[in-house]
């Protein structure tokens, strides 16, 4: 084990630590803890990144398994194993990772009863299923090499042929029904990406991936366990690499050209950018450094070559199922951190199997042995202390395992302190009201127009107390956003400090905390104790003053107002058995965006304009109990 | 300001401190059993005598062993006081108790609150009584580092700060600094429990376990140690 090998292994373990923790809350607390994916927005880079990426990244397994086996290029057989293990890990990563997609993940074996062969994700599911126990048959023996089992390791090593051809077979499937999955969004996926050609392009892209993906991977082992690169066998899969490109490059652009939708890339939008950005990335930069002799030849040259076709095709997955719908859903999503630990940290996971295999398994045989050599030198090295406590450190791999597992344990706890256990609501502040007789609140999502004025008219003007409840001290008729100041979100209205400042420091506990008890905000005396008569409001809604946080604007509004419409809705003198709908007062068409709302607003606000006398009456001002009533305006009827 | 680092210990810091004294000890106690798991496998001689061992942990986790010894009976017997305080004051403590039910959901017998003023003295007392304890014995100062010294008395500032917060009008200082430093320095205790001798509390179940399998040497490992020094000319 060289000293690159531990560090790269600290590394992923601390990133695995730290999706271990976003996994727990994911199962305990959902995915609304956990990403910032809506109804709007459904996939995000879960399903971009570890499933359609992982797909194609596993890629590598059948194409190196076509180009040794099938057609028989003997050169690349030293490729086949670590290509091999490389799609049976990526490929268990994908099903790991559809378990933290899955709202129901308990029920991701529904696909095996009950079918349904009108989804494409059906066919997906089973190709993924087939696929995996092919890969599992196909990796088989090199597990079994060096065991007692040999009679069952001849026979697979005999099947070995058959289980590669259904491999490429399912591969083939599998690949291009991800591209399915895609053509029943057309109005989704921006033109520069959807093309009824998808599953084929589908299948060419994952070509070129898994080509890189080999490349990459080979030539990162090389670089990690210090052996020297098998050049020749680099050189010639990116030759193949550099004719797979070619092929893609050309077959989008003519099928572009075809449905003329080539112009669209030439536009100065934000996807005609990120079409050129994944395509140079992807292909053209690669291709015209594999097309380099002198690059191919060189150990740095194909690495990076095939890192950026890597990074590239991976963008093309994230664009095909994220970043090009945000142009039809108006909605922007960026990753929450949690969702990039996720996809990280599954990748660091299954590349610590990778290793792990790589060490104690026949994959590539230099390894192993030179493992087993260091294992052996391993026994005659001086014991190690350490510093502070003086206690021996175990042998050199007993050491690096205490130090992973410590890098393990504190991502851990680092993950669980900063992870969100509650849903992530954003916060959502709310403006004052505005509006003289008519007050707008809750702006801009949720706004509702309250016909102020008329509801003083209606109740009567010594009701104040009914809604505000509660006065801020010195104050009369304070706002209800004064205390409820977020949509959804609770509001702190107790200071802790001030009243131990004006009540006299230490000695002042006692006027609030009985001695008797633990002081807690629990066991306090009660705000209205003390406050009853310079704050509260005389008001049967709101009788005891006794909580600190004030609730959501949301929750406390609809409280209040759904209570007093509900008993006038029965009220048969009245006449108003609508006041109890939603549409009473919800009546912007809020769904839609800001855009719409802003327009819709400012359509009302002229209309209010034109039905007004007196304009002026429209200013900033506060809640004024002491305004006089102004006569109803008819758009914003309350019946 | 004081009141936003009040909430930010009492929130996700002691969260972050519980969590990482938890974890941190679940992680020794597992390297334990597996070292101790290892040292059994490559053993020459595995007939180990379990009952044995197992009784010897339980003698020496309860204190009547201790305490029975001839040697510092007064030294052992404030360790002794000062262990129960130790263990009784944070987990049974009224206002503790309602913080590990609002925050955990779990509720136990609490102290009474007089019994836990004059706990929390006597372990003050006893931390001071091991400190010098410690310097007047000329071996046992020999043998001591650095945190030896320093543990008690970062032990003891929890215990002074949560006096003055329980009975405000006696703390010299204003009580909201105070309670955050009462705060902040258990925190940092309950960081450290994993990364200093303070483990004991969870590897002392198992320690009499590995004594019992660390000597016990692979077949062939005089050789070895012959080799590792270099000393293959000698015999072993």
């Amino acid at each position: 084990m060289t000293r690159r090998v531990q560090i790269t292994k600290g590394i992923l373990w601390f990133i695995s630590g730290l999706a271990a923790a976003v996994t727990i809350v994911r199962f305990t607390r959902g995915l609304g803890a956990t990403t910032v994916l809506s109804d709007t927005t459904p996939w995000g880079l879960w399903v971009g990144f570890d499933v359609m990426g992982g797909v194609a990244l596993a890629a590598g397994g059948f194409v190196i398994g076509a180009i040794a086996h099938v057609f028989k290029r003997e050169r690349y057989h030293h490729a086949v194993r670590p290509a091999i293990l490389t799609a049976l890990l990526g490929y268990a990563a994908v099903a790991v990772g559809l378990l933290y997609d899955l709202g129901l993940p308990w029920n991701i074996w529904h696909p095996i009863i009950f079918w349904n062969p009108h989804s494409p994700l059906f066919e997906v599911a089973w190709c993924v299923m087939l696929y995996l126990t092919v890969l599992f048959l196909e990796f088989l023996p090199v597990f079994l090499e060096r065991t007692r089992f040999t009679k069952l390791y001849r026979t697979l090593l005999r099947l070995q042929l058959p289980l590669i051809i259904l491999g490429i077979s399912i591969s083939t499937l599998h690949q291009s029904s991800l591209g399915t999955l895609l053509l029943i969004m057309p109005f989704r996926l921006h033109p520069l990406w959807y093309s009824p050609h998808l599953p084929e392009l589908f299948f060419v892209s994952a070509i070129c991936l898994g080509l890189s993906m080999v490349i990459f991977e080979s030539s990162v082992t090389s670089w990690l366990y210090e052996r020297k690169p098998n050049i020749r066998m680099l050189s010639g899969l990116s030759r193949f690499a550099a004719g797979a490109m070619a092929f893609y490059l050309g077959f989008r652009f003519i099928d572009l050209a075809h449905h003329h939708k080539l112009g669209l890339a030439f536009q100065n939008t934000f996807e005609a950018r990120l079409f050129w950005v994944e395509l140079a990335t992807s292909a053209i930069i690669p291709l015209i450094l594999f097309l380099i002799p002198k690059v191919r030849k060189s150990h740095t040259g194909v690495f990076i070559a095939a890192s950026m076709g890597v990074v590239g095709f991976l963008l093309n997955r994230v664009d095909a199922s994220g970043l090009a719908q945000v142009w039809a859903t108006g909605a922007d999503y960026f990753p929450a951190w949690t969702e990039f630990v996720v996809s990280f940290g599954i990748v660091s996971f299954f590349a610590l199997i990778y290793l792990f295999i790589q060490e104690h398994f026949p994959v590539e045989k230099e390894i192993l042995d030179e493992e087993a050599k260091w294992q052996q030198r391993q026994l005659f090295v001086l014991p190690r202390f350490d510093r502070l406590t003086r206690v021996w450190l175990g042998d050199q791999s007993f050491a690096s395992r205490r130090v992973y597992s410590l890098l393990f344990v504190s991502a851990l706890i680092l993950g669980l302190t900063l992870t969100p256990w509650e849903p992530l609501v954003e916060a959502s502040p709310v403006t004052r009201a505005r509006g003289g007789k008519v007050l707008r609140v809750g702006y801009p999502i949720g706004t509702v127009e309250f016909p102020h004025a008329e509801h003083i008219k209606r109740i009567g003007e010594d009701q104040c107390g009914v809604c505000h409840h509660l006065h801020k001290p010195g104050d009369l008729g304070t706002p209800c956003t004064e205390c409820h100041a977020d949509l959804y979100l609770e509001t702190q209205i107790f200071s802790h400090v001030r009243h131990i400042d004006r009540l006299g420091g230490n000695a002042a506990c006692a006027r609030c905390h009985t001695p008797e008890k633990p002081p807690a905000a629990a066991s306090a005396a009660k705000c209205s104790s003390c406050h009853e008569k310079d704050m509260m409001a005389k008001n049967e809604v709101v009788t005891s003053f006794e909580h600190t946080a004030a609730p959501g604007l949301r929750a406390a509004a609809h409280k209040l107002c759904i209570r007093c419409h509900r008993e006038k809705a029965k009220d048969p003198e009245l006449k108003k058995p609508d006041l109890f709908r939603c549409a009473t007062c919800h009546r912007s068409p809020v769904n839609h965006g800001d855009v719409i709302l802003e327009a819709s607003l400012k359509d009302q606000e002229s209309e209010t304009l034109k039905g007004e006398k007196d304009p002026v009456a429209i200013e900033e001002t506060p809640v004024a109990p002491e305004e006089p009533p102004v006569t109803m305006d008819h758009t914003l009827a309350t019946d | 300001m004081l009141e936003y680092w009040i909430a930010l210990a009492r929130g996700p810091l002691l969260r972050l401190a519980l969590l990482a004294m938890a974890l941190g000890l679940l992680r020794l106690v597992l390297i334990q059993l597996w070292e101790i798991s290892w040292a059994f496998h490559r053993a020459g001689d595995q007939v180990v005598p379990w009952g044995v061992a197992i009784r010897r942990n339980l003698e020496w986790l309860l204190p009547w062993r201790y305490l029975q010894r001839r040697e510092r009976r007064v030294y052992n017997f404030i360790s002794f006081i000062f262990h129960v305080g130790v263990i009784a004051v944070p987990v049974c403590l009224a206002g503790h108790v309602s913080i590990w039910r609002q925050e955990l959901g779990l509720s136990w017998w609490t102290l009474p609150e007089a019994l836990a003023d004059w706990l929390s003295i006597l372990t003050i007392a006893a931390a001071l009584g091991l400190l010098i304890g410690r310097a007047s014995h000329v071996s046992s100062r020999r043998l001591s580092r650095l945190h030896d010294w320093l543990l008690p008395i970062l032990c003891v500032i929890p215990f002074i700060t949560g006096l003055w917060v329980a009975h405000p009008s006696y703390s010299p200082f204003p009580v909201q600094g105070v309670y955050l430093v009462h705060l902040l320095s258990a925190e940092f205790l309950l960081v450290l429990v994993p990364f200093s001798k303070l483990r004991h509390m969870v590897l002392f179940w198992v320690s009499q376990t590995s004594t019992e399998l660390g000597w016990r040497f692979p077949s062939g490992s005089g050789e070895r140690v012959r080799l590792s020094l270099g000393k293959e000319s000698e015999g072993v």
